[in-house]
């Protein structure tokens, strides 16, 4: 008996083969890349940046570390990073897409930030580093757009160093109905400002429907603890609109 | 953790104008360069929070979580800290204060010179986070305010003034004072000099 049945997975709200998301989700950052801060700013009123420092400063980062920023795209968090890391350590900017790489690599760049910042096309499921390479391994916003997200977790484990941590900071859950009717709607507006400044709706509405197929804290914090990772905990933000998760290898 | 976001947040600008500030003045920089490593936790009781003000090479940070070793502790109440800030009195005599430090006192000594010879421009840092023109209309307005209030508290202090000595009589006036000890200190000038007198008699006497 011939099984034609092809393994799928959600892009949005939609089904799609797994083999295609890579390249749908790259076609999405592809689009966006060049005013994806600028698009942040408005989305966010701002408010990602300082999710950003307090992300890093649960971090626990310190002189001398090494550092991978997954899916870092335009170089927040490597900025953020390579100043406590100093030149003894070393940040990794990894992303699988190259016009994001591009734009943060020209962006670190512009800034002349001190301490050694490196530049990775990589793929989250498959890390081209060796095993226990980084104290500290950070994915913002970056994760639900993996298409296997548990091989990326587990990668991400091969590669950060026993006693490290890793960091996920992604949309989440509220957990106020009253949050979460508010976000709702205003997120609805995210396509319409990415017509108004990128004349690209559909990124946008991915990017909305991609937060609400996200899974919400509990079940990332499981996905987690079945990567391998010990002492996983959760911080809400902004009432689980966000939620950083923080795993450690023991 | 929506307190801990807020709190991160609002260390954010402080930070920025301490390090502005450091970035200007080179003996600053000198100063906190031989700090470096160093951590000054504060821990706030009533409201209940703890920040980090931790020592890099040329720059300070301030964090609300930390996790490496601290070299120094201050604890106390918001109200006891503040009142240490507005008198720039020294972290290292505390007497008299609901205030505790713990550690190694001479950083935090060092530290507070550091930043007590700070002169920050408040509006000129708020002006990059909420732009210029809120920031001249808010500080038009604070002013304004402070002016109004200074002139208010003094117009409140002479009035309560005349009515204690002209309205009620209850306290006399500054010329029936001044009168009032003048003649004090001639009576005492004379019995003074009756003393000596009196002295001078005494010895003849004998």
């Amino acid at each position: 008996m011939n099984d034609n049945k092809q393994d799928t997975t959600h892009f949005g709200y939609r089904e799609v083969p797994v083999a295609e998301k890579v390249s749908l989700v790259g076609q999405v950052f592809h689009s966006v890349a060049g005013k994806y801060d600028l698009m942040n700013d408005l989305m966010s009123l701002g408010t990602h940046r300082l999710i950003k420092r307090f992300t890093v400063e649960l971090s626990a980062v310190r002189s001398g570390h090494y550092v991978l920023d997954l899916a870092g795209g335009t170089g927040d968090f490597s900025l953020l990073f390579a100043p406590l890391v100093g030149n003894e350590g070393q940040v990794v900017l990894a992303d699988i897409n190259e016009s994001m790489v591009r734009v943060g690599r020209d962006r670190i760049i512009d800034a002349g930030v001190p301490g050694p910042i490196a530049f990775s096309l990589a793929n989250a499921e498959c890390l081209p580093f060796a095993d226990n390479s980084f104290d500290c391994i950070c994915i913002a916003y970056g994760l639900r757009n993996v298409t296997n997200k548990e091989a990326a977790l587990r990668s991400m484990h091969r590669t950060c160093k026993p006693g490290g941590r890793v960091l996920v900071l992604e949309f989440s859950k509220p957990r106020n109905q009253l949050v979460g009717k508010a976000y709702d709607l205003y997120s609805k507006l995210w396509p319409r400002a990415g017509k108004l400044v990128l004349n690209d709706s559909a990124s946008y509405q991915y990017l909305v429907e991609s937060i609400r197929m996200h899974p919400d804290q509990e079940t990332l914090k499981q996905m987690m603890l079945d990567a391998g990772f010990a002492r996983c905990e959760y911080h809400d933000v902004m009432g689980g609109i966000c939620a950083i998760h923080i795993g450690h290898k023991s | 953790m929506s307190f801990a976001l807020l709190q991160s947040a609002m260390l954010l600008p402080l930070e920025l104008a301490i390090n502005s500030m450091l970035a200007l003045d080179a003996g600053s920089r000198q100063s906190l360069a031989k700090l470096a490593g160093n951590t000054l936790a504060v821990r706030v009781r009533q409201p209940e929070f703890t920040f980090y003000l931790c020592v890099d090479a040329s720059k300070l940070r301030l964090t609300s979580h930390y996790e490496g070793p601290v070299t120094t502790t201050l604890l106390g109440s918001a109200s006891a800290l503040a009142g240490v800030l507005v008198k720039r009195a020294a972290l290292t005599n505390l007497q008299g204060t609901t205030l505790e430090l713990r550690g190694d006192t001479g950083f935090a000594q060092s530290l507070q010179n550091l930043l007590l010879d700070l002169h920050i421009d408040w509006e000129f840092h708020l002006s990059r986070v909420l732009g210029d023109v809120p920031v001249q209309l808010l500080a038009d307005g604070a002013h304004k305010s402070q002016a109004y209030l200074q002139l208010t508290a003094q117009r409140i202090r002479q009035d309560v003034e005349t009515f204690l000595h002209d309205e009620s009589a209850l306290l006399p006036a500054a010329g029936e004072l001044e009168k009032f000890y003048s003649e004090v200190q001639a009576l005492v000038l004379r019995l003074d000099r009756l003393d000596v007198h009196l002295q001078n008699l005494t010895n003849h006497k004998v």
